[in-house]
């Protein structure tokens, strides 16, 4: 029984780094982001520097699942992004590769 | 008779010949490609994620994401000037003793001299796009403000000096124009339309359109300059899978059906083509269509993300970019099939063609 209990439990560990590795921020970036923003510099869309200066993780969440809303409530005048529906881990490593492009203010 | 004589004979000594500039997106360099090989690569060109080169006779220019304008010999391949307009620019035009650089941070448009030392700075509040020229007038929309501004050339003795014009209230977040002789066409991203000025009477129309796709748009279309044939302008659509197709005076003639969201409209040298490319889980492929039926005529689906093309005037070729595979893609455009693939470039975006004259 505890042998069995120990395998599950090594098995869940396991599957939930998986799934959590299995999405790479550059590549979900390579494959949604990158025609409109840029890492460091302003394109069509702000750059991933500029938004990490100003936004929490979970704004930056809630402005790529909900743009339309969201951009109101940040008081934009209009938003030009749209909405994306991506997977739990698809949005977690989006939002951490956007930070780490924040500046360490001295 | 004698005349005549003598160019035929220098006709048959010389013959024009095309050498390729192809962006690296991620390596700062350019991958030079000529008679279907990398030769080498200009290195040290700044941050090439949106990499522009143009030519005007024998000088090549460069803008790059991070805002640097280059100036480089296309023939010996040396960089020659290079100067920092911005943090972040988009497009340029050259013009006769003039270089004018559309940026995006710091919302200005600079006016530089042909050896890159900075005349005039336009300063906007907005991102700038779609710069361009006609006669002595100098045109782009301010990307922020929903506007398009001209401005004219008033120097004297060859001297430059912009001043402003007229400028045009146009349709929401204008993302890139061309020129049909004297109109300036500029596409919106939030306006279910685009907008036409005429540079003769400085007057402007929306010229509104029906469609009403809203898909998500994972690549900003280009309009560049190849997008108009004998009798018609070809148009992407924003946010939907179709090629838009209306006539001189912009009469509507159809909607293309495409695969995929279209982001390049590229007519081939002989206009009986047009190339188009996509965005999205389309990047991959890229569809021709015959610019008589408008129908597709051809799709050829590669191995990567398609990120841009050119047709070759030197031969019947249509030079592909497949940037995942570190590729580029030769198609036949007799046969319609894949001739050859070139090698030694890394991750190719823009093609860009030098042409001279070789005895």
């Amino acid at each position: 029984m505890k042998t069995i209990i120990i395998f599950i439990s090594i098995s869940t560990l396991l599957f939930a780094s998986k799934t959590k590795d299995s999405f790479d921020g550059k590549e979900v970036f390579e494959k949604y982001c990158w025609g409109c923003h840029h890492q460091s510099a302003e394109a069509f869309g702000p750059s991933f520097k500029k938004i990490a200066s100003k936004r929490s993780k979970d704004e930056i969440k809630a402005m790529i699942v909900d743009p339309k809303s969201v951009s109101k409530l940040f008081g934009y005048k209009r938003n030009a992004m749209p909405p994306f529906k991506l997977k739990n881990g698809e949005l977690e490593a989006i939002s951490d590769y956007i930070l780490s492009f924040k500046e360490d203010k001295e | 008779m004698k005349l005549l004589l003598v160019i035929f004979l220098l006709l048959n000594f010389v013959n024009a010949k095309e050498r390729f500039f192809v962006v690296e997106r991620e390596s700062n360099s350019l991958a030079v490609i000529e008679d279907g090989l990398t030769k080498t690569h200009i290195k040290d060109m700044h941050n090439l994620n949106h990499g522009v080169v143009k030519f005007d006779k024998d000088d090549g220019y460069l803008i790059s994401r991070d805002g640097y304008v280059v100036k480089f010999n296309p023939k010996t391949l040396k960089k020659e000037a290079e100067y920092k307009t911005s943090k972040s620019a988009i497009g340029f035009i050259i013009g006769k003793n003039f270089v004018a650089v559309a940026n995006y941070d710091d919302k200005s448009v600079d006016i530089l001299d042909r050896d890159l030392k900075p005349i005039q700075k336009i300063k906007t509040g907005s991102k700038n796009v779609g710069i361009k020229l006609y006669k002595d007038l100098l045109i782009f929309a301010q990307m922020d403000s929903d506007k398009v501004s001209v401005y004219k050339n008033l120097g004297k003795n060859g001297k430059v000096k912009f001043e402003l014009l007229k400028e045009f209230n146009v349709g929401k977040m204008p993302f890139d124009a061309m020129i049909q002789g004297k109109d300036y066409i500029v596409g919106f991203f939030l306006t279910k339309g685009f907008g036409v000025i005429d540079l003769d009477k400085l007057k402007y129309k929306l010229i509104k359109i029906t469609l009403k796709g809203n898909k998500p748009v994972l690549k900003v279309p280009h309009f560049g300059f190849w997008s108009i044939s004998k009798d018609k302008v070809f148009i992407p659509a924003v946010g939907d899978n179709k090629v838009l197709v209306y006539s001189k005076d912009f009469k509507f003639i159809k909607d293309i059906n495409m695969k995929g969201l279209p982001v390049f409209t590229s007519l081939s040298p002989d206009k009986k083509y047009i190339a188009v490319t996509f965005s999205g889980k389309d990047f991959p492929t890229i569809e021709i269509v015959d610019t008589q039926s408008l129908n597709i005529i051809k799709s050829f689906t590669f191995d990567g993300k398609v990120l841009h093309l050119r047709w070759s005037t030197e031969y019947p070729e249509l030079y592909v970019s497949v940037n995942d595979t570190n590729k580029i893609a030769v198609i036949d455009t007799k046969e319609w099939k894949i001739e050859r693939e070139i090698y030694q470039v890394e991750k190719p975006s823009g093609i860009f063609i030098y042409k001279y004259l070789k005895k």
